[in-house]
């Protein structure tokens, strides 16, 4: 998986390092001072990812916790981010992190118990609030690479003695063994990014089939496990409706859509470095073939119709398949127009 | 000054390292500059000199003179330091990603190895210990080569041998018993490389082939957009057969500049059909409501809510009458187009 492994050289002897060392006894490893002044200081081609990939194992500086944008997650509440990971294994073609760091080596934050307490610190700076978000996974998959990082054992305490705090762990991965082994808490979400089957083949490259995903998320729901659904980002395909009410109608088969937490509708968009490194490293993505315009904050979109439309056909599928109006929320589109 | 037809200009830091190239072909020497040649095949040979500054001076004079060449692509063919256990010395890589030193651009070539180039030659055993975090192998130039190169929108492409490891005292050092072993490496490798195929950049087939057919006229601007459908029509998987059927509905009876003005639009309309017929709805939800007086226009983008109205008064009561026309213009109806509530 990883050509070199970085670590630095404060966090050499943590049990985390030393845990994540461990599953890859072959690969050259070398010591650095800090992660900032490898990663990111030149521009690594994107996809250096298939054939030359490295991690890098440190202690996240600076701001941990940071305001979520205001469109992000349900309303209502206070929502955060805290970041200890940069970058994903998968390939999706829309990546908006293809365009956001200058590399696509993986980083790893381990000082957990530094973000954790952070966490409390926001936590408690809300008294008034019921409830007070923290999501995982801005810049990485949440669970694709958790058996090795072995970060959720301590989230899942620490969110145990916040009672009002909810964490929501973000992923397109299948890959649960490590929370089959924790304890469901009402306050932990676990929400999925889902598209249809065609789409998840053609442009969430590497990543579960749509199939696989949704039998994770059975398996969790009959554990416990509260889940929560993605499905952004949407992108227009021909039969549009049709394959979007086959993609409700297994998840109706698969699951207790009853007991879905939330399920959040977003339409692909892409600010135009991204979009043009998606023109760079897959030039041959059905995704040049759509008709793009440059939107009301510079993104690229398509027009506001279509992008309207389909919001609106996905929602009305998703209400005649059983969800509730409550469960559905526009993620960052609703507010713009 | 008139400047001999080059194809392929060779670049190295030291003659030791081209030594091999000297004998190989007949260079002879250019008034350009003095560490500049060329041959009848079409090859120019420059000596840079070592480190960046002179990298970008002789190359720069160089593709300067060369300027109106068509065709010139650029060697970089050299030793490198290793700066990873793991790599032979005197073994011959070409170079895929090329750092610099404190630089944050880089450049990608064809190869297998990354490198980086380097500010000063001596390194200290924690300098390389620090750039080999970027790089298993370092120069003194190729990130100068790059950036002249990619300036004068040239191709380039390096090859490097190896000379020494880490824990060398001076890295990209080529030493006078192993430097006619070393030239004769990269010229083998050079040559190897000059006869593989380069593929060449997949073109859009004129699937229907219309463009130079007298029933079509296209336009250049035309042109680049009908290439650049066919090339969409791909992408989307649309079928040839499903392109001819379109093509064959349109009235050959029409005129070639408006038969393929209709072509570009019913291709058009089938990569956004809903756009289309969004487009189509609200040009017919306003044309009752228009006319020379009245003219209503939205943005084509679909984008903005607005609306341009353009207006004729010429008198007081046909004002009372364009007031009226105002305000029964549809647009909850507009609107609601917009916000994608409309089913087409
Ligand atoms: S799973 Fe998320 S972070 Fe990973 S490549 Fe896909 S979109 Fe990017």
């Amino acid at each position: 998986m990883f050509k070199r492994i970085f670590v630095e050289k404060e966090m050499r002897d943590h049990p985390r390092v030393l845990q994540f060392l461990s599953s890859f006894p072959n690969i050259p490893t070398q010591e650095i001072e800090e992660i900032d002044k490898i990663f990111n200081r030149v521009k690594k081609p994107y996809l250096q990812k298939r054939d030359n990939l490295q991690a890098f194992l440190g202690r996240k500086r600076g701001s941990l916790v940071k305001p979520a944008p205001d469109a992000y997650g349900l309303s209502g509440s206070p929502h955060y981010y805290f970041i200890h990971s940069y970058n994903c294994l998968y390939e999706c073609q829309y990546c908006y992190l293809q365009g956001y760091f200058d590399s696509p080596d993986l980083v790893f934050f381990l000082n957990h118990e530094e973000i954790g307490e952070k966490i409390k610190e926001v936590c408690d700076s809300h008294p008034d609030q019921e409830e007070v978000w923290f999501h995982a996974g801005e810049f990485s998959d949440s669970l694709a690479l958790s058996h090795l990082t072995g970060e959720l054992p301590y989230y899942f305490s620490l969110f145990q003695t916040l009672p009002k705090a909810r964490l929501e762990l973000r992923t397109k991965s299948a890959n649960i063994k490590e929370l089959k082994a924790l304890s469901p808490q009402k306050n932990i979400t676990v929400s999925f990014s889902l598209s249809t089957a065609a789409q998840v083949k053609a442009f969430d490259l590497k990543t579960p089939p749509l199939k696989t995903r949704l039998k994770a998320m059975r398996e969790l729901q009959n554990l416990g496990h509260p889940i929560g659904i993605h499905i952004d980002p949407v992108i227009y395909e021909d039969d549009f409706e049709k394959k979007f009410a086959e993609l409700f109608q297994e998840m109706k088969t698969q699951l207790d859509l009853s007991a879905v937490h939330y399920v959040s509708l977003g339409v692909v968009r892409f600010t135009k470095d991204v979009y043009h490194q998606v023109q760079k490293n897959y030039p041959d993505s059905p995704l040049h073939g759509a008709d793009w315009v440059k939107s009301f904050d510079q993104k690229v979109r398509y027009s506001r119709p279509l992008r309207n439309w389909m919001l609106g056909k996905i929602k009305a599928l998703g209400l005649a398949a059983g969800f509730n109006e409550k469960q559905i929320y526009l993620c960052m589109e609703e507010m713009e127009n | 000054m008139s400047t001999t037809e080059l194809s392929q200009l060779l670049c190295f830091a030291h003659r030791g390292e081209a030594s091999a190239f000297f004998k190989a072909y007949d260079f002879k020497a250019s008034a350009l500059h003095p560490d500049f040649w060329t041959c009848d095949q079409g090859l120019g040979l420059l000596l840079t000199g070592e480190g960046l500054g002179k990298a970008f001076s002789k190359l720069g004079l160089i593709l300067g003179a060369y300027h109106q060449q068509p065709r010139l692509e650029i060697f970089n063919l050299g030793v490198a330091g290793a700066l990873r256990e793991n790599l032979e010395v005197g073994s011959v890589h070409k170079v895929r990603t090329v750092y610099g030193e404190e630089e944050f651009h880089s450049f990608e070539l064809i190869g297998d190895l990354d490198l980086i180039t380097a500010k000063k030659r001596v390194l200290s055993p924690e300098q390389g210990h620090f750039l080999s975090a970027f790089a298993p192998l370092v120069d003194r130039e190729l990130w100068g080569l790059c950036s002249v190169a990619r300036e004068a929108k040239r191709p380039i492409a390096a090859i490097k041998i190896i000379s020494d490891r880490p824990g060398a005292d001076e890295i990209c050092t080529i030493t006078k018993e192993n430097s006619k072993e070393w030239s004769e490496k990269l010229l083998e490798a050079f040559q190897k490389e000059s006869q593989s195929e380069t593929p060449e950049e997949p073109s859009m087939i004129d699937i229907l082939g219309i463009l130079d057919h007298s029933a079509w006229h296209f336009t250049t601007t035309q042109k680049r957009q009908y290439e650049n459908y066919l090339q969409k029509w791909q992408l989307r998987d649309f079928s040839q057969t499903e392109l001819q059927n379109i093509a064959g509905e349109i009235d050959p009876k029409l005129k070639p500049k408006l038969r393929t003005q209709k072509l570009l639009t019913l291709m058009q309309e089938r990569f956004s059909p809903l756009e289309t017929r969004l487009r189509a709805n609200l040009e017919q939800l306003f044309e009752p409501h228009q006319n020379s007086d009245l003219q209503v226009r939205f943005d084509q983008s679909l984008e903005s809510q607005s609306l341009d109205v353009n207006l004729k008064i010429h008198g007081a009561k046909q004002f009372q009458e364009l007031q009226t026309a105002l305000q029964s213009l549809p647009l909850k109806n507009f609107w609601s187009v917009l916000q994608g509530e409309e089913d087409v």
